[in-house]
């Protein structure tokens, strides 16, 4: 039995592992809870609109564990500071609704962490069976302020202010500081009535009562359920309200501004198709996907794949473009390869990294390994041992010099990349894979290489 | 100075067994929000409701005509 490293808060209960398979325990504290959960017909009903994730009962034996229960397993972890503006924004949603339908039932979300949601399937959901509580007549929403730091302030700072505010979600583990939000949201936000109490107001009585030695009966308030409702409410109109208008950034525009013509794109697209339902990989990986044009073809014959991306807009359009596609196995993915997601957190280990996380059968980098080597000076056999911690089959785009793309990256510095060639590509991933096939792309300067075996 | 400590920590504004730290600021905030927020949802629902009366009446009169 290995407890999982980012479970060891709530003392109702704890993730762990044991031959492979994941498991929740259910100790005696928070045995009331869990049974009215099931009791009050809360988990069918979020259940039946696919809001939370199903777990099932199993007889095994864990220390003190009152129940042990198997969750429905995840292919993938992500997190909110990997996440478009979109992927938060429906988190919090999904967050705010739950927390409706268990008001309903006399329940009350104990938490409202960010990391309670994962997506799956194409959507979010809710994963802790334990962050329900019961809710007694009276009692406020003691996550309410996590709430505004997870989701609230940084949905506002990236809607009003800049998109990037969001991956300082990856520092502030536990959310933003709400001083931090007030202060970074533009001036003329104090005159948003949503944005004046939850955010501004906030932060300053938060100040003001931040000695904790405070008489008691000031917090022994008591919030009527109604009002408490209407504050539940007032937050999903606040959050539903946030919109990001998307600018053009560096990729944002990629694909009407490349040397490619019609043909050779085609031809490109056919051969990732091709090469995909030969390998029909369960879990693969496009790194420098962009707005996922071809994580969706390699998505036709994949189980899941995680598109990483390092521009926030060009994440964010691929994420709106899935849900009105419909498209459920492909999951866009802030990441910036020079810097990817590190283990953070309590001893390093309660959020893994990024490359952990990502293996699978199958990586993919299409003109990519140009900003790589030539952009971000980083060696050609550093990418290949990259991408073959990641995967056993890789296909990667070789863009040459001579290329335009390329071009553009060298014509404002010395050319010190002697070794960025066709053959140096080969020769340095083929210290990792046994099999290379070459399909050059007509039409083009570019190569694809697929790498295969040990 | 115990005295001052142990009485400080029995006083300290946390429910006994909350899982987080609610914040006092923000139990107070929360208490007056959810307070105005109730108030705004009512006047909300008042303006509807004769929104709707008026609509209702002028749609049964000019059905009448």
């Amino acid at each position: 039995m290995k407890p999982n490293a980012a479970s060891f808060r709530d003392p109702c209960g704890h993730v762990f592992t044991q031959d492979g398979a994941l498991y929740r325990s259910v100790r005696e504290p928070g045995r009331a809870a869990f049974a009215h959960y099931l009791s009050s017909g809360l988990h069918e009903a979020l259940l039946a609109k696919g809001q939370v994730v199903d777990f099932r009962e199993v007889e095994i034996k864990a220390g003190d564990a009152w129940k042990v229960l198997a969750p429905e397993p995840l292919p993938f972890i992500s997190y909110p500071y990997e996440w478009s503006f979109s992927q938060l924004k429906d988190a919090a949603l999904l967050t705010l609704d739950i927390q409706l339908a268990a008001l309903e039932r006399g329940m009350i979300l104990k938490d409202a962490s960010a990391y309670n949601v994962q997506f799956h399937n194409g959507r979010p959901v809710f994963i802790d069976t334990l962050s329900f509580d019961l809710y007694r007549d009276g009692m406020p929403w003691e996550a309410y302020r996590q709430f505004v730091m997870h989701f609230l302030g940084p949905l506002a700072l990236m809607a009003k202010r800049d998109v990037r505010h969001g991956l300082q979600l990856r520092n502030f583990i536990d959310g933003l500081p709400l001083d931090y939000i007030s202060q970074h949201l533009p001036r003329r936000s104090w005159f948003k009535p949503s944005m004046l109490l939850h955010i501004h107001l906030h932060a300053r009585m938060q100040q003001r009562y931040s000695d904790t030695r405070q008489p008691k009966k000031v917090v022994e308030r008591k919030i009527p359920r109604r009002n408490l409702i209407a504050l539940i409410r007032g937050l999903r109109m606040a959050v539903e309200k946030l919109r990001l208008t998307l600018p053009v950034t560096e990729w944002g525009d990629y694909y009407n501004d490349t040397n490619y013509t019609a043909e050779a794109f085609a031809y490109k697209q056919e051969l990732v198709k091709r090469i995909a339902q030969r390998f029909t990989p369960k879990k693969a990986c496009d790194l420098g996907a962009n707005d996922g044009s071809f994580s969706q073809l390699l998505a036709q014959h994949a189980g899941l794949v995680i598109a990483a991306d390092i521009d926030p807009v060009a994440v964010e359009k691929h994420y709106r473009m899935l849900k009105h596609k419909n498209i459920s196995n492909c999951l866009p993915l802030l990441q910036d390869l020079f810097n990817p997601s590190p283990a953070l957190g309590w001893a390093n280990t309660e959020r893994t990294n990024f490359a952990e996380r990502a293996q699978g059968n199958f990586v993919m980098g299409l003109a990519l390994i140009h900003h790589l080597c030539i952009g971000g000076n980083i060696p050609i056999a550093h990418v290949a041992a990259f991408f073959h911690q990641l995967a056993p089959v890789a296909l990667v785009e070789f863009v040459p010099k001579e290329d335009s793309q390329t071009q553009r990256l060298l014509s404002a510095r010395k050319d010190i990349f002697p070794d960025y060639t066709l053959e140096q590509c080969i020769a340095a991933f083929s210290v990792h894979y046994g099999k290379v096939e070459q399909f050059p792309i007509s039409g083009s300067k570019r190569t694809l290489l697929l790498f295969s075996g040990a | 100075m115990r005295l001052f400590v142990t009485l400080s920590l029995a006083l300290l504004p946390l429910p006994a067994f909350a899982y987080l730290d609610p914040g006092t600021g923000s139990i107070i905030l929360q208490a007056l929000v959810a307070g105005f927020m109730s108030i705004m949802i009512f006047f909300a629902n008042a303006r509807m409701y004769v929104r709707d009366f008026f609509t209702r009446l002028f749609k049964n009169k000019k059905n009448e005509t």
